[in-house]
């Protein structure tokens, strides 16, 4: 049978902060920290204001084949397992999983001899295994933004299957670079039509136009129930299931009908039940993203508690998203309070239960979803941790 | 400042940025593989920096005595001086210098920051030659 697994600590770094206090008081502002990009003033950006990551992890000579959004990643995941009290005894074992991007500034060089290693995917797990002294099964996931999730999955699935007692998963990345801005400006998915930077991503918006590009990272500790109880480990939540799927249409947008990604999202609710949930939104902003996970919201769970989209408040973080919506939501459900989604005024789905304004709620369950480029989408469903005893 | 100043200012630039150290820490006497941890990757890339920003050709075994022990067996068994053996193919190191790595070797790897300054001085005086 398969083993219960929990999440024992996160470590992040995000554009609302990187302890759970920042981003509370960060999630109490009607908006998000965004600002105009100042290599492009017609786009709309959630920077992480003075990452410096010598003063998370000390000296770091791999930095130099780390792009930022690695290195977030990096100082998250140091983060998490001094979060969750790690030793090398539960190091050594460990899994590794983690969803990333790719670096859009490689290029051969003659002054670098291991330019190759900017492009390989592995070099932050490579670093990682030597700065932590992890030594287990592992994935690196490049499925665009649907890479963290799939990597926290992946690490569910892995401790559940009895391969790994402890795991570290999530993900790291950022855009905020010349080619990342340019990248997404040319396949038109920014948000260019606002006054206010923070008024640019409009979730569900009737005046959607696009999204915001935040950054950042974020990190888990996924333990066997056994292995958390045994060394008195704190829990956060149970990670009862997790799925995948593939649209098989656009390489950009979404299947309008969000056949596959409703079929990841019901997977994921087998285990889950939709009584009392609260759905952490891929809702990016774009006009057809929000229209096809809006269909899908409406078919699988239309009595929701909540619907939240917190790229409305951090931009997007890309391959990350999915992660870094995870740990705001764990922050929001631990204090009991979720924020409105920022900047929907006219709601184009007024049936949907987005949440609209601060609301005091402790969801028993949460569904995280992200549907990324490429039709590719990715579950994680979680409960409020009870021990049977309670269950019962 | 002079040429070889100008030339020890650089490296140790080019050290501080590849392995992400304090540029004010790193002195002519400081040891790349003793002190400052320097791997065979990070060996590889400071060949590379070297060749690149002081603009000269870079021999990875010359620059960083890589086949020392070979050239000291190779002497020995040929009956020959160790130091005539050294300086026949380590031209940028003076006597008084191969002096000292011969005596220091048997304490780990000898090569100090001095030795690739002397190197790259020593290139860039051919280059003007």
């Amino acid at each position: 049978m398969a083993r219960r697994v929990v999440i024992t600590a996160s470590g992040f770094i995000l554009p609302l902060g990187s302890t759970s206090g920042e981003v509370l008081a960060a999630l109490e502002e009607p908006h998000g920290p965004f600002e105009r990009w100042a290599g492009d003033r017609h786009v709309s950006v959630c920077p992480v204001a003075g990452f410096d990551l010598r003063s998370h992890v000390g000296r770091c000579k791999n930095a130099r084949y780390l792009t930022r959004g690695q290195q977030l990643c990096l100082a998250a995941a140091v983060r998490a397992v001094a979060e969750g009290a790690l030793g090398p005894q539960h190091l050594d074992r460990a899994g590794l999983f983690l969803g990333l991007g790719p670096n859009l500034q490689a290029v051969p060089r003659e002054d670098k001899a291991l330019w190759l290693l900017d492009c390989l995917p592995n070099t932050l797990a490579a670093t990682l295994a030597e700065t932590l002294g992890l030594h287990g099964e592992n994935l690196t996931i490049m499925t665009a933004c649907a890479g963290s999730t799939q990597a926290l999955g992946q690490a569910f699935r892995t401790v559940a299957a009895g391969l790994a007692d402890v795991a570290l998963a999530g993900g790291g990345d950022s855009r905020l670079s010349l080619e990342g801005v340019r990248a997404y400006r040319q396949a038109g998915v920014l948000a260019t039509d606002f006054v206010r930077p923070e008024e640019a991503c409009r979730p569900f918006d009737r005046d959607r136009s696009g999204f915001a590009i935040g950054e950042g990272a974020a990190m888990f500790v996924l333990e066997s129930l056994e292995h958390a109880t045994a060394r008195g480990a704190k829990v956060l939540a149970e990670v009862v299931g997790s799925s995948s799927s593939l649209d098989g249409g656009s390489l950009t947008g979404p299947d309008p009908a969000g056949t596959a990604a409703a079929r990841a999202v019901r997977q994921c609710l087998e285990k889950l039940g939709t009584r009392d949930l609260c759905v952490l939104a891929h809702g990016t902003g774009t006009v057809l993203n929000d229209e096809a996970e809006a269909a899908v919201l409406s078919g699988t769970v239309p009595n929701a508690r909540a619907v939240c989209a917190f790229k409305s408040r951090m931009g997007h973080l890309a391959s990350a998203c999915g992660a870094a919506e995870l740990a705001v939501g764990l922050v929001c459900a631990e204090a009991g309070r979720f924020p409105a989604i920022a900047n929907l005024e006219n709601s184009a789905w007024p049936d949907l239960p987005l949440l609209r304004r601060p609301t005091a709620l402790r969801p028993n369950n949460l569904l995280l979803q992200s549907f990324g480029f490429g039709g590719q989408n990715a579950c994680l469903g979680l409960k409020e941790f009870k021990t049977r005893k309670d269950a019962a | 400042m002079s040429n070889l100043e100008n030339i020890t200012s650089s490296i140790t630039g080019i050290l501080a940025d590849i392995l992400d150290l304090d540029q004010a820490q790193i002195t002519p006497e400081t040891y790349v593989v003793r002190d400052l941890r320097a791997e065979s990757i990070d060996l590889l890339e400071i060949g590379v920096a070297m060749q690149h920003r002081l603009d000269m050709e870079v021999d990875d075994d010359t620059l960083f005595l890589k086949n020392m022990r070979q050239v000291l067996a190779r002497a020995a068994k040929a009956g020959k001086a160790p130091e005539e053996a050294m300086a026949a193919e380590y031209p940028h190191l003076d006597r008084a210098r191969i002096a000292e790595i011969l005596a220091d070797r048997e304490a780990g790897p000898v090569i100090k920051v001095r030795d690739l300054a002397a190197y790259a001085a020593d290139r860039a005086g051919e280059a003007e030659d």
